[in-house]
């Protein structure tokens, strides 16, 4: 809505209260006020390098503020709030295959598109319907078909709705829907989708068939001479916590990676943008024998800093009350 | 030139609106390549020809000559920009021409029977257009900016939006005064209470400058007014009253209209503010992009002013455009 050309008083403007009433924010809390400025940027004077530098931070650390904002009640099923924070959302959330799904925001997302489904706008529906066709299910179809019926003077948005129900019908029926390119967002006008996993295998236990497919893809070349079994294999948990697949690996001489799964997405790093599976897969195209690598532990795992920081003020206090004590018994 | 695939290597068989020149000459089927004189012509404005240059087109079948990929520009910048710079596509500078909407594509092929065969051919496929007036905000009797200034604004969001095959139709050239309680050095365009709400006093200068221009309620409205703030503290090079934003109904009169700052004043900023009036909504990471946050001051090929497919089919099907 505006070019800016000014470097401008941002932090001013986010935090002053009689500006923005219900739209400001403690300045201690920085997801909400990141959130805040990407969904108001098309408004605010932002500096194209702080809105950049916005967009490459935002991540799972944002999502209450996210939920938040979809649950405005001033703004309900705003079109324009919705396209904005779903958009960040799908790239944040929706390409992570580590990930269910936020149950709030597709909560929000299907309440959003149900809203709109008579007479949408399609320039501000497609990232809510890429969104649920990435971590929905099975009772999300019938709103997807409705929309994938419904008539569009915009082609890229008509693909939006048909491209969404082709692929949650395919992870329905449990399929693996396969295309490892870089870019993990749905690219409507080359009908190319990235790795989304069968419902089934929406979770930490997506990371073990994408390295199955990968070893499947650089062994038989191409996605369509994959044997069907493949592309439809299941992975789950043992007891143990071990993976276990529906098709025996060996027969088609694969090799279940051994790492350990990620950390539940909600609970994952929090800057975490993308799916970052370990780098212990079989290497491409090549006869070695597959060598399995220690990954480096999640940060979940990591040595939590504060119970150090604690054990050291406290032996610090002690440290002083023996000073005190001893310089007491001091003549 | 689309998509900004001028850094991609043979950038100019990558678009999607690059064309060929085919010549079938029976005379010529041992011929190894033929010669066609290649030309643009504008029927008024003979900045945008492209001068007559020779190409050879090799043989594809015996009698059958094509030409290498070519493609059509809409400004000097893309026509004349420095392939040492920015150039992969060899020879580009013979393969782009400078046209317009309404330009035609020219040719001239001497046959193997001698006889000269002149060609044209229309620029544009589809052609819809938006029209737009311009009114300039006066204050104690002295326009923010010239005419002329104002004028460039509209021919270069011509040359814009020819990617779009929309020609911008230029209505009427107005001049209003500052409405008396506007302070035009403190106004704001964002409601205090509400950031989806317009303020009284950007109401005010909306209706003032649609008061004043002449050409009817379809037209979006280009107005010029000294400086622009979207709130209190953020000053911008324009802002759209676009109707995706400002959904309160005492807004609806308003909507879809374009604040110009004058001081601010860059060469795509009606250009971009003029794709939010038609509806796209968001701006683009890529600097390349017309519908990138930040205004240029240059115009050169990498700066931003491209569109994505996506933002031409949003432009091409909105209301505004007939």
């Amino acid at each position: 809505m505006k070019k800016s050309l000014l470097a401008a008083s941002v932090i001013h403007f986010l935090f002053c209260p009689s500006a923005w009433g219900v739209f400001s924010f403690p300045q201690e809390d920085e997801t909400m006020a990141r959130v805040q400025r990407l969904l108001m940027t098309s408004v605010m004077e932002l500096p194209a390098e702080q809105w950049l530098a916005d967009r490459a931070a935002t991540g799972y650390q944002d999502m209450p503020a996210y939920k938040k904002f979809l649950e405005d009640k001033d703004y309900p099923y705003d079109n324009y709030t919705y396209r904005t924070l779903t958009e960040l959302i799908s790239r944040i959330d929706g390409s992570n295959m580590h990930s269910t799904g936020d149950a709030d925001i597709i909560r929000l997302t299907r309440e959003f598109l149900v809203s709109k489904s008579d007479n949408p706008d399609w320039r501000f529906v497609d990232y809510s319907l890429l969104y649920l066709s990435q971590k929905g299910d099975a009772g999300d179809l019938p709103l997807l078909e409705k929309y994938a019926e419904l008539p569009s003077k915009l082609d890229f948005a008509k693909n939006a709705g048909l491209e969404s129900l082709r692929i949650l019908k395919a992870r329905v029926s449990g399929t693996n829907v396969l295309s490892f390119l870089e870019d993990r967002d749905y690219c409507w006008s080359t009908n190319a989708p990235p790795f989304l996993p069968s419902v089934a295998n929406t979770g930490p236990q997506a990371v073990y068939v994408y390295d199955l497919l990968k070893q499947a893809l650089a062994k038989y070349g191409d996605a369509t001479n994959l044997p069907p079994e493949l592309v439809t294999m299941t992975v789950s948990f043992d007891a143990d916590g071990k993976p276990v697949c529906s098709v025996d690996p060996a027969k088609y001489g694969l090799v279940m990676p051994d790492f350990p799964p990620p950390p539940p997405a909600f609970t994952n790093e929090p800057a975490l943008t993308e799916p970052q599976a370990p780098t212990n897969n079989v290497p491409e195209k090549t006869e070695a024998p597959h060598i399995a690598e220690t990954p480096a532990a999640p940060p979940s795992q990591k040595r939590p800093v504060a119970p150090l920081a604690v054990g050291v003020g406290a032996g610090i206090f002690v440290a002083l009350l023996l000073w005190r004590g001893l310089r007491k018994r001091k003549p | 030139m689309t998509n900004a695939v001028f850094r991609r290597s043979e950038f100019i068989s990558a678009d999607a609106d690059r064309f060929r020149v085919r010549v079938t000459d029976e005379r010529r089927a041992d011929a190894e390549s033929v010669e066609v004189a290649l030309w643009t012509e504008h029927p008024g404005d003979s900045t945008y020809n492209a001068v007559s240059r020779v190409m050879t087109l090799p043989r594809v079948s015996p009698g059958v000559f094509v030409s290498t990929n070519l493609l059509l520009v809409s400004d000097w910048d893309d026509a004349h920009f420095d392939t040492t710079v920015y150039g992969v596509a060899p020879d580009s500078t013979n393969r782009l021409f400078l046209s317009q909407l309404s330009s035609s594509v020219c040719g001239s092929y001497v046959d193997g029977w001698g006889q000269t065969n002149v060609f044209s051919a229309p620029v544009g496929v589809d052609v819809k257009s938006v029209g737009v007036d311009v009114a300039i905000m006066r204050t104690n009797g002295v326009a923010c900016i010239d005419t002329l200034s104002a004028l460039v604004q509209v021919t270069l969001a011509k040359e814009r939006f020819a990617q779009a095959n929309i020609t911008v139709e230029m209505g009427s050239l107005v001049f209003f005064d500052a409405p008396p309680q506007v302070d035009v050095d403190n106004w704001h365009v964002v409601s205090t209470n509400n950031p989806r709400m317009l303020s009284p006093d950007a109401r005010s200068v909306v209706h003032e400058a649609l008061a004043s221009v002449t050409n009817g309620a379809s037209n979006r409205c280009l107005i010029f007014v000294p400086g622009i703030r979207s709130t209190q503290t953020a000053e911008v090079a324009g802002h759209t009253t676009a109707s995706y934003w400002y959904t309160n109904p005492l807004d609806a009169p308003y909507t879809d209209h374009c604040l110009i700052s004058a001081r601010l004043i860059a060469p795509f900023v009606s250009a971009h503010e003029i794709c939010h009036a038609l509806g796209v909504p968001y701006h683009e990471t890529e600097r390349c992009n017309l519908m990138f946050s930040t205004a240029e001051y240059f115009m050169d090929v990498c700066n931003s002013k491209r569109l994505k497919t996506g933002q031409l089919k949003t432009l091409r099907s909105g209301e505004h455009v007939q």
